[in-house]
């Protein structure tokens, strides 16, 4: 091939004097790449745009009206269902309720993720084992998730509250779902236990895109284990843990059927979040109007976040 | 300096790893606890479900296993099969290619493609599932496998995308631009180059896309009305009748239903092979 | 305000379809059957105005007709199989399609699958069960049809006239009675005589009980309970407060249809509540975590003195693989309180007749059949439903089976219903939300009443 043409794609830094020049006028090879690219993408645009695009085309043109199946109301009122929203007590704390079950629920599923995934990337014999075992929770059925932590939960026949009587952590039964300062921490930690293995598993398998010499050149130059970790694994695994970490938030802040099935967004509506206030408000009152604009800010909530995080990180994720 | 040397080098070779034991033996521990709770309620017999002590059942029964095995419940979780391994199929595979495109080649407009893709998935399922019910209906897939298979991939998709991308951007341009040196073209690249490489994304991608797809339930409820193509989640949800939860059957149920996930990957989880090696960078 | 008076068939159509002359006229079973149900589809078919979607293709000719019936799951043995089977043989011509439901625990998921189906006019279903809160906001929402025009006065007549009333809504018939369901106060006989009490009539006597045999067996039994209710933030709460409301005279609305959470009565009735829990500590905190089964498991297994709940306990009491307290276990109506009287919230679950049904007359010919008299006979024998006709706990077989449901008559019959009205959805989520803050101490009782006061206001249009 004709070596005086630059490798498409790369930075400046990197091309050759005669490169630099070749740079500004697209290859032959970088426009095939271009367009095989565009077609590669093609397929997967396609399909979400047919599903997708009607359904939420809908959700936004209904945030616009007063929608109530049950009065065959349906007329525009503009942004009022918005400006409802900011008056609206219990939608405020469903929205406060959905940001802390979602960072601390993040934030505990990242530090257990992590340190499984560093655990299991050792060269232990049972490795597959584990990352089968590890994967029990996740594979758990959302809904019997939720009921096998209410069970564990529950105020009077549940075993955790056997386990701290036994150990006399406490001598009354304690009322982890129906205490409205507990609940939701309760609530957090069933779901630190269902998502942590999905976080282990991308992290192990991003971990284990790292390449195995580099730690070794580490150790030959006398690196302790933490610099290694420090300087090595955090760096070079940066990109998958923004993103599984994003991608988990976004789920985090749509959980739906382990409050539902559990505490139904009580007691004293501690533990609502958006996903239940808003199928209460669609569902149970079909107010589909109301219901539609939660949606919306759901959305564009995070959706900001997302372009925040690419914002931040976007150089780091680009870097080849 | 010889002194912390040698004191660093000892405690690679006994703290360290005992603190590692004792770590791993702690997360196992609450990851398989609450699982071993539902293996315990499920082999409960009915009369003893609320009560402690005694923790474990006197006697065991395996009630609850006969009634759900011999009941219609194997459909549903034929039904899950089908639908998830599906699902998954088409997921990762459009999702690897339309990761590729993103990670490696120098298109356009890549950050609005992603964030494009992660729309869908920003809105809650229960604001667009009317609107959704209604396309369903209309194109006449309501109680089909297509009528679920099509929702969930618009929904698995992101997460296929995103992982994959991630997986993609990290591979080394020289090992592609290698192919390409020798010939290659740009699809023969992702064939045979990048998809080897990124197998550890690709099969941890399907696992976690098959699992999602498996473990949903609003749609799967919604499109369906019917045991022929109900999921295992909807299945389920029918285990109780009038008040009544059956906690034991439930139990067993879900133990019947994760196991063969666990195992499915145990199969699969050998060909999620190390990543890069030496020889690829190398040669 | 909103008319209560039973609909008269024989007047002029309530809705905006087209009555055939046909089928106005006194109607009885069997003709409508053999053969108005041919004519009649024939006939229906060219009223119907609505339009609906992926429709299979119709025939005129007497020829079988499928109808759909989303039934919802019961406890015990499903009677689907057995009804269906036994209106197939009357009517070969008519085929039903089954479309199971959940239980009745899944009430939520139930909910929303039928407003999917009906909101988009889907045509799935032609025959459906819906709890009674639905009735009104599925009529209001214009998603059922009136059976009126086919159930003829003495047809009505075989009803209890709350039962009509729990079918109708303003003024029109919506849908075809099947069963009621009330609140009831289940008590340990065993435990009550032990310390020489009878079944307590106030909740005075009740408080008073609960302490003696709570101090008594402590040591015997230290997981002993007092009263065990429903305090989650769902809509079994709602229930309970209507009982407890009632018993100490109030209501949620009152007499004018307008709210009425700011009386004295509310506030003593919901300060009552707060001091089961937190000042006679007769009830667990954990009340406000609890829904039907988690307030019934503890009680079977022997752990509290009285539970309220539905009639739906008495079954798995009686059950020595479910229960341990076989054979000890009364029922009684509920107490009164201070200026009240004893009142038993209406639960239970209707038949409806989807408006986009392509065979109208079949459809309520199957809502006929399976709310008759021998159809109820056999949900009070096989699942211990509480009938709609007053005709059922005479009959022998039922007395015999059911003698609970025959003692608790006088319950069945004058259930109080909870707010009928369209908006009653929003009302609903109000009450959770403020009566779950002053149970679990979130909010004081009178901020709480005052809160739901002001949106109740706000639902209803006061403000």
């Amino acid at each position: 091939m004709n070596q005086s043409q630059s490798p498409v794609g790369a930075s400046p830094q990197s091309a050759a004097p005669l490169a630099s020049r070749m740079k500004r006028r697209p290859t032959w090879r970088g426009k095939e790449e271009r367009i095989v690219g565009y077609l590669l993408l093609l397929p997967a645009v396609i399909l979400v745009c047919a599903v997708t695009v009607f359904p939420l085309l809908r959700t936004f043109q209904v945030s616009f009206t007063n929608q109530v199946l049950a009065e065959q109301t349906n007329a525009y009122i503009g942004l009022q269902n918005y400006h409802l929203l900011t008056q609206d007590f219990f939608f405020k704390k469903a929205y406060e309720n959905t940001w802390t079950f979602s960072l601390w629920s993040l934030a505990g599923e990242t530090v257990l993720g992590l340190l499984l995934a560093l655990l299991m990337n050792r060269s232990w014999r049972f490795r597959g084992w584990l990352r089968a075992v590890v994967l029990i929770p996740w594979a758990v059925p959302d809904i019997v998730s939720a009921r096998l932590w209410t069970w564990i939960y529950d105020g009077t026949y549940g075993v955790l509250n056997f386990v701290v009587q036994s150990l006399h952590i406490s001598s009354q039964k304690v009322n982890w779902l129906g205490d409205p300062q507990l609940a939701l921490h309760a609530l957090i930690i069933a779901d630190v236990w269902k998502t942590t293995p999905f976080m282990a598993l991308l992290l192990l398998a991003g971990l284990q895109s790292i390449p195995a010499p580099l730690y070794e050149a580490a150790a030959v130059d006398g690196a302790s284990g933490l610099t290694a970790f420090r300087v090595i694994t955090l760096p070079l695994l940066t990109p998958v843990l923004v993103i599984a970490m994003l991608m988990r938030f976004l789920g985090a802040f749509q959980i739906f059927t382990l409050i539902f099935a559990s505490t139904e967004g009580g007691p004293a509506g501690s533990t609502e979040t958006m996903s239940t206030y808003t199928y209460k408000t669609m569902f149970s009152a079909t107010q589909f109007g109301y219901g539609a604009a939660m949606a919306v800010v759901l959305f564009a909530t995070l959706l900001l976040v997302t372009i925040a995080t690419l914002a931040v990180f976007g150089r780091r994720l680009n870097q080849a | 300096m010889i002194g912390r040397q040698r004191l660093a080098h000892w405690q690679q070779r006994r703290i360290w790893p005992a603190l590692t034991v004792v770590a791993l033996v702690t997360l196992l521990a609450f990851i398989l606890t609450p699982f071993l709770w539902l293996i315990i309620t499920s082999l409960k017999p009915d009369n003893q479900l609320g009560q402690l002590p005694p923790i474990l059942p006197q006697p065991p029964t395996l009630a609850h296993y006969q009634n759900i095995l011999f009941s219609p419940f194997a459909h549903y979780i034929w039904n899950s099969c089908v639908v998830a391994t599906t699902t998954t199929l088409v997921s990762v595979s459009l999702g690897a290619a339309a990761a590729y495109a993103l990670g490696q080649l120098p298109i356009r407009g890549k950050i609005p493609v992603l964030v494009f893709f992660l729309a869908i998935s920003m809105f809650p399922p229960i604001s667009i599932v009317v609107p959704l019910f209604q396309f369903i209906q209309s194109a006449g897939l309501y109680n089909t496998y297509s009528g679920l298979v099509i929702p969930y991939i618009t929904f698995s998709l992101p997460l296929a995308v995103w992982v994959l991308t991630a997986f993609f951007r990290e591979m080394p341009r020289e090992v592609a631009e290698a192919a390409r040196m020798d010939g290659c073209g740009v699809l023969g690249t992702f064939w045979r180059i990048a998809i080897p490489l990124a197998l550890p994304g690709l099969f941890t991608t399907g696992i976690l896309t098959f699992i999602a797809a498996w473990n949903e339930f609003l749609f799967a409820f919604t499109f369906t009305n019917s045991i022929a193509h109900q999921t295992v989640t909807v299945g389920l949800s029918f285990l109780s009748s009038g008040y009544y939860i059956p906690w034991g059957d439930i139990c067993a149920a879900a133990v019947i239903v994760t196991l063969p996930l666990i195992l499915i990957v145990l199969i699969f989880q050998r060909y999620i092979i190390r990543g890069i090696t030496a020889g690829a960078l190398v040669g | 305000m909103v008319s209560k008076s039973l609909p008269d068939p024989g007047s002029a159509p309530v809705d905006s379809e087209k009555k055939s002359p046909l089928v106005s006229t006194e109607i009885n079973r069997a003709a409508l059957l053999k053969t108005g149900a041919v004519l009649a589809a024939g006939i229906g078919l060219g009223a119907k105005a609505r339009p609906v979607s992926a429709s299979p293709a119709i025939q005129v000719s007497p020829s079988p007709v499928t109808i759909r019936f989303a039934g919802v799951k019961t406890n015990g043995t499903q009677p689907w199989p057995s009804l269906i089977a036994a209106f197939e043989k009357q009517n070969p011509t008519i085929k039903v399609e089954f479309i199971p439901m959940q239980s009745f625990s899944e009430s939520t998921s139930n909910h929303e699958f039928l407003v999917t189906n009906l909101a988009s006019g889907s045509g799935q279903m032609d025959v459906l069960t819906g709890d009674v809160i639905w009735v009104p906001e599925f009529y209001g929402a214009g998603w059922l049809l009136s059976p009126a025009q086919y159930m003829t006065k003495s047809d009505l007549a075989g009803y209890y006239a709350g039962a009509v009333n729990a079918v109708s809504y303003l003024g029109k018939l919506a849908g075809v009675p099947w069963f009621v369901d009330g609140g009831m106060l289940y008590y340990r006989k065993d435990l009550l005589s032990k310390y020489h009490f009878t079944a307590p009539t106030t909740y005075d006597q009740l408080v008073h009980q609960c302490q003696v045999i709570l101090q008594g067996e402590r040591s015997a039994n230290p997981n002993l309970m007092g009263f065990l209710w429903q305090a989650a933030q769902a809509e079994v709460l709602v229930c309970d407060w209507v009982e407890f409301l009632g018993a100490f005279g109030g209501s949620v609305l009152n007499a004018r249809g307008l709210p009425s959470m700011n009386t004295p009565q509310a506030t003593a009735a919901l300060t009552f509540l707060h001091d089961l829990i937190y000042k006679y500590k007769i009830s667990p905190p954990a009340v406000t975590s609890m829904v039907e089964e988690p307030s019934r498991i503890p009680f079977t297994q022997g752990n509290a003195i009285f539970l309220r709940n539905w009639s739906y306990v008495y079954g798995i009491a009686q059950d020595p693989t479910q229960s341990k307290v076989v054979n000890k276990v009364g029922v009684v109506p509920l107490p009164r309180g201070a200026g009240g009287h004893s009142t038993s919230n209406e639960g239970g679950f209707q038949y409806m007749i989807a408006k986009s049904t392509k065979h109208p007359a079949e459809s309520v010919a199957l809502a006929k059949f399976l709310s008759s008299l021998e159809s109820q006979v056999y949900f009070a024998t096989n699942n211990g439903f509480s009938p709609t006709r007053p005709a059922v706990l005479a009959d022998p077989r039922v007395q015999q089976a059911q003698p609970f449901l025959v003692k608790l008559r006088s319950i069945f019959e004058h259930l109080s219903p909870r707010p009928v009205s369209g908006k009653y959805p929003q009302m609903s989520l109000a009450l959770q939300a403020d009566l779950s803050a002053a149970l679990s101490n979130a909010l004081p009782v009178n901020q709480a009443l005052s809160d739901v006061q002001l949106r109740l206001e706000q639902i209803t249009g006061q403000i």
